[in-house]
């Protein structure tokens, strides 16, 4: 499988390499992994907040 | 096909036997969970129950409740969830579930392995009855879940909830830091290991 990402993207993913250590490989496996939890999970009805420092909860729209 | 590598066992007599260790959890175990563990289970927590009222501790059979069948259909197709088993006799040893996606509590932000379920068939748990007919089952997955995390790139981070009776294990035998009883997860006790300790726990398996 060939992926075909720009510049921009390129730069994130090797940022993000960086920051949790992870190899490209590894890093895009656990893309797969998070987008088919939460697909899953939106699936099943629940909802994906994110909680701020003073714990006020915001719901993640998804598309 | 499930792939495997070998695994030795030591016997209860002081003889080794050979086992295998599988990624990913059969028809053939959960009828073995089901028809060979489960009674033995339950019957271990029917007397924890008994000794508890006479005021002793014992938490044996605490996970006589846990439902493999509806752990591996659940899973099955989860691409974050990874089943392991233990075979050796002809017969399920000890079965884990591990989980790809959370979070290090020590190293905030950074991928860890998480332990989600881990068992050893009840006859190869410490006893006052019987010897144990092959261990050590529960470090040998435990070695395979540190395994498991170098392999997908987290370092050897493995973390987990402890039920009761097994917390001397983590905190004794494999020095996990103890994050206390965690309120989201039925009060029970956080373990995680680092790196550094994992790579102690490497070193020592290795000689």
């Amino acid at each position: 499988m060939t992926l075909n990402l720009d510049g921009r993207e390129m730069d994130v993913v090797e940022a993000l390499c960086r920051k949790k250590g992870l190899s490209k490989t590894a890093l895009l496996r656990q893309c797969l992994r998070l987008y088919q939890t939460i697909e899953n999970r939106i699936a099943r009805g629940e909802k994906l907040f994110f909680e701020d420092e003073e714990k006020l909860k915001s719901e993640l729209v998804l598309l | 096909m499930r792939s495997s590598y070998p695994v030795r066992l030591l016997k209860s007599d002081g003889n080794w036997i050979d086992g295998e260790l599988f990624e990913g959890i059969s028809e053939t175990n959960l009828i073995h969970f089901e028809q060979l563990w489960k009674p033995q289970l339950d019957e271990m927590r029917r007397e924890a129950i008994e000794r508890r009222a006479r005021g002793e501790k014992c938490y044996d059979g605490a996970d006589a409740h846990w439902n493999w069948r509806k752990f591996v259909e659940l899973t099955t197709g989860d691409l974050s969830v990874r089943q392991f088993t233990i075979e050796a006799d002809g017969e399920t040893q000890g079965l884990m579930l591990v989980s790809t996606i959370y979070r290090s509590r020590i190293e905030p932000g950074q991928h860890l392995l998480y332990v989600d379920r881990v068992a050893a068939a009840p006859w190869n748990r410490k006893s006052k009855k019987a010897p144990q007919r092959f261990r050590p089952i529960g470090s040998l997955l435990i070695r395979h879940a540190i395994g498991t995390s170098l392999a997908e790139g987290f370092s050897g981070r493995v973390g987990l909830h402890s039920l009761p009776g097994s917390t001397g294990f983590y905190c004794d035998r494999l020095a996990m830091k103890s994050f206390g009883p965690d309120p989201h997860h039925q009060n029970l006790e956080y373990f995680e290991l680092s790196v550094a300790q994992a790579q102690e726990e490497i070193k020592k398996s290795s000689k």
